[in-house]
């Protein structure tokens, strides 16, 4: 809502400059902000849910009252005259959705007079065109009083105007020239045969105002919020009555409207009245109930005491009823006046209090509490490890949103259960729930690729989802993809593309500041994203945590990449295995290394060498390094030369030549044995 | 003998300061005084002479011997010495060069600030807790006071995906979750993920939450404004000037949001909050006569733009490096 400042003045017979109406109306809890336009100022209003009384001059003058900042004038309400008996008849066939409703016919109006330059202003000032006189004034009523009028071409219309539910599939061409199909939770305005409007919302082409037309039913209702409430979003038709409906209006000013309405019309374009004909459902029209309202319930809702001389003086410029309970020891009975429906409790009218008192005359305090003890909290210990190692490695965190394109959903193998698809997304790149963070890093290369980016490394923390029919999956995952260089590109480094290795060293890291390396173990997997040569499923004390390898050929060649893009996928919560390790007592002797070159063939798993070494338990062997492969051409083709050394360390004593070479024959023996490799000497 | 000794002296004082490197004077001293080195030699002959001529010819070769040794030492110390100096002149380096180094990665500015503001709760004593994404309307809304049809409801443009489930608009639901776990009194913040309809500058659909509340016997709004000045104090690591303004939340009552005053002199918005509206209470069987309790919400992304000073939202979720490098 937009009003000027000089219209509020005018209203309220007072003299603010629109800054110091913002600063206090602002302080009460009405935001609003000043728009220069030209000489006026005009202020502009973004009311919150609850304060529908705000929608209007009149609402804003009450909050100001409120406030204290002007005095109360005496409202002078007018009853228009009377000068035929002519009338519609009204029939409401559903009171609970339409306790009131007000009509009046006047005839004879000069279709010729204008609007007046001062309303016409105002209206423009608050964003409204001006139509023509009959239009105009409605306008200007509403925003003078809140309450939504309108004016219906007499002669369109057959008598008598009914009030009902839609049926289903019935139609209506609307004032902005749409046409609409409603089902029965709408409310409708027909005559004899025909729709006029929906109730609340907006009227209909075929009984509209014409610049020719001398004759009008006007029509001023109360309609239950609840039944408006959300039928303007299911049309996606937002009107200013409907605004105002659907929030709701003082049910108490229907009639006053319409004498305003008339008063108004008759100075400028004449016209002959007929009586005000009403349909009143007093049982369906809402009343304020009485609230009582304790003095301690203050005290321990604000935690100050406020004197009840200044409760008292709060509440009468809210122009509350008040009785005093126990003569104010206790409280009061407390009533709102009928535009202030939102205050139905106590915790509603301490709001007031506290709201007018001022929120910032409250003081602050802290809580009494007990010294507490606190261990440093494990779940950012974790995150800090986390984020120290990836970072120092050269990955950069990012954040994609949790949903994405169904064809990066399909990237990805989904076993479990069937994608999350929302029902309203802003875009089909953005309508399912991702099922793993993979794509969203893919995302992230191929953009930065595009903006030059050639070494590339990237991780996100955050949830995929999988849905079955009986259970909704968020899992918590981190993800990490490299692309590009090993090393930055310097001197003294010839350039080499990263590949597997590079990747698992990383995660390798990860395990080992975790304290759970060794209960790590990898296998060879099929992943639908991964290279099926190049890729493997990470497990923890044997059941599986995530996967890692490189991006299949078949994904790379889409996206026209010719390097390896390594990446992974675990469990978030592995990071919170931590394991202390309890101290093992070691006194140095020194070690001894051999190293033996052997020719094995290609699809022999390195480790599973390393592990039958490791089964002979030679425990004077403390470590195998793997530090030589070679399958280049000059070996015979399907093999490959790895060499590996051996280190031999005892506990309590210097090994001897003669002892080693006693364990190096038991190896050598060994794993001839149990493959098909040879020793090259 | 006694000729081929001062052979032996003036041949060896002329080869010992002959000498160039420390590898042939090593070979110079085995050659005259190791286990068959020349002098060596002398002395193990003395056992040939006669008991008369033995002492005088064993001081002569011992004298030898001593200044032999003396001269090789000596000569030692000048080779060192050149021999370092040569190193030293033969391999400088061009300091100015670069360093070795790869490049290190960063933080996302998003994921900074969710980290200090846990960090900060959790030292003053909250506990932290985790929600589902994927919420149901009566956690996301009925629960929080936001009846269906509600135009607050309105506010937040929700994602659905069918009539009962829906991406969390807010945080809060994880206020109602954590009370059905723990019940009262409670102390806690909830960081997370939520989700609007929205796209512009200064909106995306996703964006990030920190939800906080407190409830026990004797809770009241002096307390809320008290531990907010606190918590922003910390936050900006300075005295900082706020305001309270009245405000509308369905799920407390009074509700406020709170400015702070910026270094220019201007209000800034940076959080909602209130009392713990009764209903919500009553909603989980919490008797509101005897528990009182403040909530809290503050948009992190705000705090990021409004901290780094970046005026475009969707930057965040673009995760161009050029963008995140800038976090060191």
């Amino acid at each position: 809502m937009k009003l000027s400042i000089n219209w509020i003045n005018e209203h309220c017979k007072s003299k603010f400059t629109s800054s110091e109406l913002v600063e206090q109306l602002t302080m009460s809890g009405v935001e609003c902000e000043t728009i220069n336009q030209k000489s006026n100022e005009i202020i502009k209003f973004d009311i919150t849910p609850n304060r529908a009384d705000c929608f209007s001059v009149r609402g804003i003058t009450n909050e100001l009252l409120a406030m204290g900042l002007i005095k109360q004038s005496k409202n002078e309400s007018q009853s228009a005259e009377v000068h035929h008996d002519h009338s519609v008849k009204i029939n409401i066939s559903s009171p609970k959705d339409c306790p009131v409703f007000a009509t009046r016919i006047i005839n004879n109006i000069n279709s010729d007079a204008k609007t007046p330059q001062a309303i016409k202003q105002k209206l423009k000032e608050s964003g409204y065109k001006s139509i023509n006189i009959i239009v105009d004034i409605t306008n200007y009523v509403m925003i003078t009083t809140g309450q939504p009028l309108h004016a219906y071409d007499l002669d369109c219309i057959n008598s008598p105007i009914v009030v009902r539910k839609a049926k289903n599939k019935e139609t209506i061409e609307l004032l902005d020239g749409s046409s609409k199909t409603l089902n029965e939770s709408y409310l409708i305005i027909t005559d004899q045969e025909k729709p006029l409007g929906i109730a609340g919302i907006m009227g209909g082409i075929d009984s509209s105002i014409t610049d020719q037309t001398k004759c009008i039913v006007i029509e001023s209702a109360y309609f239950n919020p609840k039944t408006i409430m959300g039928c303007p979003r299911m049309l996606n038709l937002h009107s200013e009555a409907s605004l105002r409906f659907e929030r709701g209006v003082d049910p108490t000013i229907q009639i006053e409207a319409i004498d305003m309405f008339t008063i108004l019309l008759n100075k400028i374009a004449g016209g002959e009245n007929g009586p005000i004909t009403s349909k009143i459902s007093e049982k369906h029209t809402p009343k304020n109930k009485t609230i009582n309202l304790r003095k301690n319930k203050i005290k321990k809702t604000l935690g100050i005491t406020i004197p009840n001389i200044e409760i008292l003086a709060i509440l009468k410029n809210l122009r509350m009823d008040i009785e005093e309970n126990e003569f104010g020891y206790q409280g009061w009975n407390v009533k709102a006046p009928p535009y202030r429906f939102d205050i139905n409790d106590e915790c509603d009218l301490i709001e007031e209090i506290a709201r007018i008192y001022g929120y910032n005359n409250i003081k602050e305090s802290i809580e009494d509490e007990p010294i507490e003890f606190k261990n440093e909290s494990s779940r950012l210990i974790n995150k800090n490890n986390l984020y120290n190692i990836l970072t120092e490695i050269g990955y950069s965190e990012v954040i994609n949103y949790s949903f994405v394109s169904p064809i990066m959903n399909d990237l990805n193998q989904n076993k479990v259960g069937q994608s999350m698809d929302l029902q309203n997304p802003l875009s089909i790149e953005m309508s399912v729930m991702r099922n793993s963070l993979l794509p969203g890093l893919i995302n992230n290369l191929m953009h930065n690729l595009k903006r030059q980016h050639k070494d590339i490394r990237l991780f996100e923390v955050g949830k995929i989802f999988t849905g079955t029919k009986n259970k909704i999956n968020e899992d918590e995952k981190i993800s990490g993809l490299i692309y590009g260089s090993r090393h930055k590109e310097q001197w003294g480094y010839s350039s080499e593309l990263v590949d597997y290795y590079d990747m698992k060293g990383h995660l390798e890291i990860l395990f080992e500041s975790l304290g759970i390396f060794e209960d790590i173990s990898y296998k060879k997997t099929n992943h639908k994203m991964l290279h099926p040569g190049k890729s493997g499923k990470i497990l923890y004390k044997n059941k599986i945590i995530g996967c890692i390898g490189c991006l299949s050929p078949e994904i790379l060649f889409d996206l026209n990449l010719r390097s390896d893009v390594v990446v992974f996928e675990i469990d978030y919560s592995i990071l919170s295995n931590r394991i202390t390790h309890k101290y093992k007592e070691q006194k140095y002797f020194p070690s001894s290394r051999r190293d033996i070159s052997i020719l094995m063939p290609v699809d022999i798993e390195i480790n599973t060498v390393v592990r039958a070494i490791n089964t002979l338990n030679i425990k004077e062997l403390s470590d195998v390094v793997v530090f030589d492969i070679y399958d280049g051409k000059t070996i015979k083709s399907k093999k490959k030369s790895i060499s590996l050394g051996l280190i031999f360390q005892a506990k309590s004593r210097t090994l001897t030549d003669v002892e080693i070479d006693e364990f190096m024959i038991n190896i050598n023996r060994h794993i001839e044995s149990s493959f098909e490799i040879i020793i090259r000497k | 003998m006694s000729d081929s000794l001062s052979d032996l002296s003036s041949k060896s004082i002329q080869e010992i300061s002959e000498c160039s490197n420390l590898k042939e004077l090593e070979l110079l001293r085995v050659k005259y005084l190791g286990k068959k080195g020349a002098i060596t030699k002398q002395l193990k002959a003395l056992g040939k002479l006669t008991p008369s001529e033995r002492p005088k010819a064993g001081q002569k070769i011992n004298i030898l011997k001593e200044k032999v040794q003396s001269l090789i030492d000596a000569r030692k110390i000048v080779l060192a010495d050149a021999s370092i100096q040569e190193k030293i002149e033969s391999s400088s380096i061009d300091v100015t060069l670069s360093g070795r180094k790869n490049n290190r990665g960063n933080i996302h500015p998003i994921s900074s600030i969710l980290y200090e503001i846990e960090s900060i709760f959790h030292n003053s004593g909250f506990r932290v807790e985790d929600g589902p994404e994927i919420e149901d309307e009566y956690h996301n809304f009925t629960a929080l006071n936001i009846p269906e049809n509600h135009p607050a409801r309105a506010m937040h443009d929700t994602f659905y995906f069918n009539a009962n489930y829906l991406l969390r608009t807010h945080t809060s639901p994880i206020q109602i979750r954590s009370m059905e776990t723990h019940g009262v009194p409670i102390k806690v913040i909830a960081p997370g993920k939520v989700y609007r309809r929205d796209s512009d500058i200064t909106h995306t659909p996703m964006f990030h939450q920190i939800e906080g509340l407190v409830i026990d016997k004797d809770i009241n709004f002096t307390h809320l404004k008290g531990m907010l000045h606190q918590f922003i104090n910390t936050f900006y690591k300075r005295d900082m000037e706020l305001r309270f303004r009245p405000s509308y939340f369905p799920f407390t009552e009074p509700s406020a949001e709170v400015d702070i005053l910026s270094k220019d002199g201007s209000w800034l918005e940076i959080l909602g909050c209130g009392m713990v509206h009764p209903k919500v209470l009553e909603n989980l069987k919490i008797d509101p006569e005897v528990y009182t309790g403040y909530a809290f919400g503050m948009g992190v992304e705000r705090l990021a733009m409004l901290r780094h000073e970046i005026k475009d939202i969707r930057l965040f979720y673009e995760n161009d490096l050029h963008f995140l490098n800038q976090f060191k």
